[in-house]
């Protein structure tokens, strides 16, 4: 069979039914660029730089997913389209936190992952009052648009955008956004320009702002 | 076209982000009342993008999730509705906002050259390595079924010898098929398999009921627990729980095996899923205890290894002389730093169990404990 033509949940299916060498070697193939990105990314965050723990690490992603007759691959269900590579990087992810816990948990030298976080998050934690006054006033109109599904998606995108810190292109990467970078960047305007009219009222005959109905 | 003379606010806002055609710069340049405008929708613009940088409200009361959801909810495994609902617990949250964009940005499929680099340069991207590791994987999964024995040609006796196969199959079916089918299912026969990996392959400081001593494995085994009876406990519970997915026995069971293997989370949830203990297994609290006992660790929590300890309590209210709870709650109270406690719960369960493996181990805690009580001077 030639492995190569098919596609990412074809093959896994061959893998998981029907295990031999081949598929085996097409789905590292395939796969490895992406387990590797994942394995280096959670590695450098416990300050982790040797390739040695890094290669083996992606190994054991692998020797995880063909472990008990292919039972992870085997009970996979598919939520969406492509589903199967962010399922990947979660197994991959966890794979690599749960080896840094444990090592934590043996040596209790490496910080726990909630401090990996803490540290990014670089919080000034400033209690500055306007900044309150603010964003309250803000979100209170946002909230005012309405309570519907969308309405609460597009103040979860613009909250994630301007309170969190986060860049349209990583709003877009979450599969249950299910925007582009170009999407999200245009709900962040439309909203802007609806707070906008709100703050200073709106020219006479221009926009009425806010999001059209979907 | 301007309406009224002027800008529209969206044209503003195209303005105050450096876009829009060159005709709206020109009306700047001679517009008062569109500049004053302007200067209030790039005031708003700063003010916004400060917000970032400055922590807003707390997460009291937030009711955050466990940590690993935002992997799941950047890497697409939830439902809709359930990632939903976690991105605006994440918008709203200024302890779980950063915890999704870590996982986003662990998840980015665009590499940069270094990582681009540092990935192909590793061992295990190479063509013969990955070959190598996918015949190791194929190895390691069970054969297919042997192919159909070709028939000869039969004998005269062939009836004869057919009755004769036939009746000795059926008395090997009754003797040892039968009885290994029956107790491939007993979730005492579970138990025991896991007890086995537990001693094989020990990754936890604390005891589990059944399990023989076995030295704590220092060296990493970040795929897991590794051995077979592990495996063969694990792929019997997967598949009982399929056909019961509420049997609390078997609930319970594979949140034993979790815990051997430091997934205290899933651990929990089986816990949280069986509910009501009653009427099960006695070693429900002592599961619920060593799975919180790992939680605490990873979390470095007091308020945990406390609420660890008196779980154990607890049971050795019922069970006053039960080595297995004796040596947890011991190990419990070290912990916590209460010395006194543990001294006495070493020193009793040497009375009852003062030989083999354990008895040494609770000896060296003994010891330490008794050289940190009084210091060398």
């Amino acid at each position: 069979m030639d492995y190569q033509v098919l596609s990412i949940e074809q093959l896994v299916e061959e893998c998981a039914q029907r295990p031999c060498s081949e598929a085996s070697e097409e789905f590292i193939l395939r796969t490895h660029r992406l387990v590797g990105s994942v394995v280096r990314r959670a590695c450098l965050e416990w300050n982790e730089t040797r390739q040695e723990i890094m290669d083996e690490l992606i190994q054991d992603v692998y020797v995880k997913l063909w472990a008990d007759d292919c039972a992870m691959l085997k009970h996979f269900k598919p939520l969406h389209e492509n589903a199967f590579l962010g399922y990947l990087k979660v197994v991959t992810a966890n794979l690599v936190y749960d080896y840094f816990r444990k090592i934590k948990h043996l040596e209790d030298k490496t910080e726990p992952i909630d401090d990996a976080f803490a540290q990014r998050q670089n919080h000034k934690h400033s209690k500055s009052l306007e900044n309150e006054i603010f964003f309250n006033k803000v979100d209170k109109i946002l909230r005012q648009r309405g309570s519907g599904p969308q309405e609460e998606k597009e103040r979860a995108i613009f909250w994630l955008y301007y309170r969190q810190g986060m860049t349209a292109k990583e709003i877009a990467s979450i599969p249950g956004i299910k925007l582009g970078v170009k999407g999200v960047e245009s709900c962040i305007f439309r909203l802007i320009v609806c707070i906008r009219k709100k703050l200073f009222g709106d020219r006479p005959g221009g926009d009425p702002g806010g999001i059209p109905p979907v | 076209v301007l309406y009224n003379g002027h800008l529209s606010i969206e044209e503003l806002e195209e303005l105050s982000q450096q876009k829009g055609p060159a005709e709206n710069q020109a009306h700047m340049q001679v517009c008062p009342q569109c500049r004053s405008l302007l200067a209030d929708c790039q005031e708003l613009s700063a003010k916004l993008s400060q917000l970032a940088s400055v922590r807003i409200g707390g997460n009291d009361g937030m009711n955050c999730p466990d940590e690993r959801v935002w992997l799941d909810v950047a890497g697409g495994t939830l439902s809709p509705e359930e990632t939903t609902k976690y991105v605006q617990h994440a918008a709203d949250c200024p302890s779980c906002g950063p915890k999704l964009q870590a996982a986003t940005q662990l998840f980015q499929d665009e590499l940069t050259p270094e990582e681009e680099k540092a990935i192909s340069s590793l061992p295990s991207a190479s063509p013969t390595a990955q070959r190598r590791l996918a015949e190791r994987l194929t190895q390691s999964t069970p054969s297919p079924l042997p192919e159909p024995v070709h028939k000869g040609k039969r004998s005269i006796w062939w009836p004869l010898s057919f009755s004769l196969a036939g009746a000795a199959a059926v008395a090997a079916i009754i003797f040892f098929v039968v009885p290994v089918l029956i107790s491939r299912n007993s979730p005492a026969d579970v138990q025991k398999l896991l007890a086995q990996a537990y001693t094989e392959d020990r990754q936890i400081e604390m005891r589990i009921p059944g399990a023989k001593h076995g030295d704590i494995q220092q060296s990493r085994g970040s795929a897991g627990i590794n051995s077979e009876p592990f495996h063969k406990a694990s792929a019997e519970i997967a598949v009982q729980l399929k056909k019961h997915p509420d049997d609390p026995e078997w609930l319970l069971l594979q949140a034993e095996r979790d815990v051997l293997d430091w997934k205290y989370p899933d651990a929990l949830l089986s816990i949280e899923k069986i509910g009501k203990p009653e009427g099960i297994s006695p070693d429900f609290k002592l599961i619920r205890a060593v799975a919180l006992f790992e939680k605490a660790e990873v979390e470095q929590s007091p308020a945990l290894f406390g609420q660890v300890q008196e779980l154990l309590e607890q049971l050795l209210q019922k069970n006053p002389d039960n080595t297995v709870i004796l040596f947890d709650h011991a190990i419990a109270c070290e912990k916590n730093s209460m010395v006194e406690c543990a001294l006495r719960d070493w020193q009793h369960f040497l009375q009852i169990e003062p030989t083999g493996g354990w008895a040494d181990e609770a000896r060296n805690h003994l010891k330490a404990l008794e050289e940190k009580k009084t210091p060398a001077s």
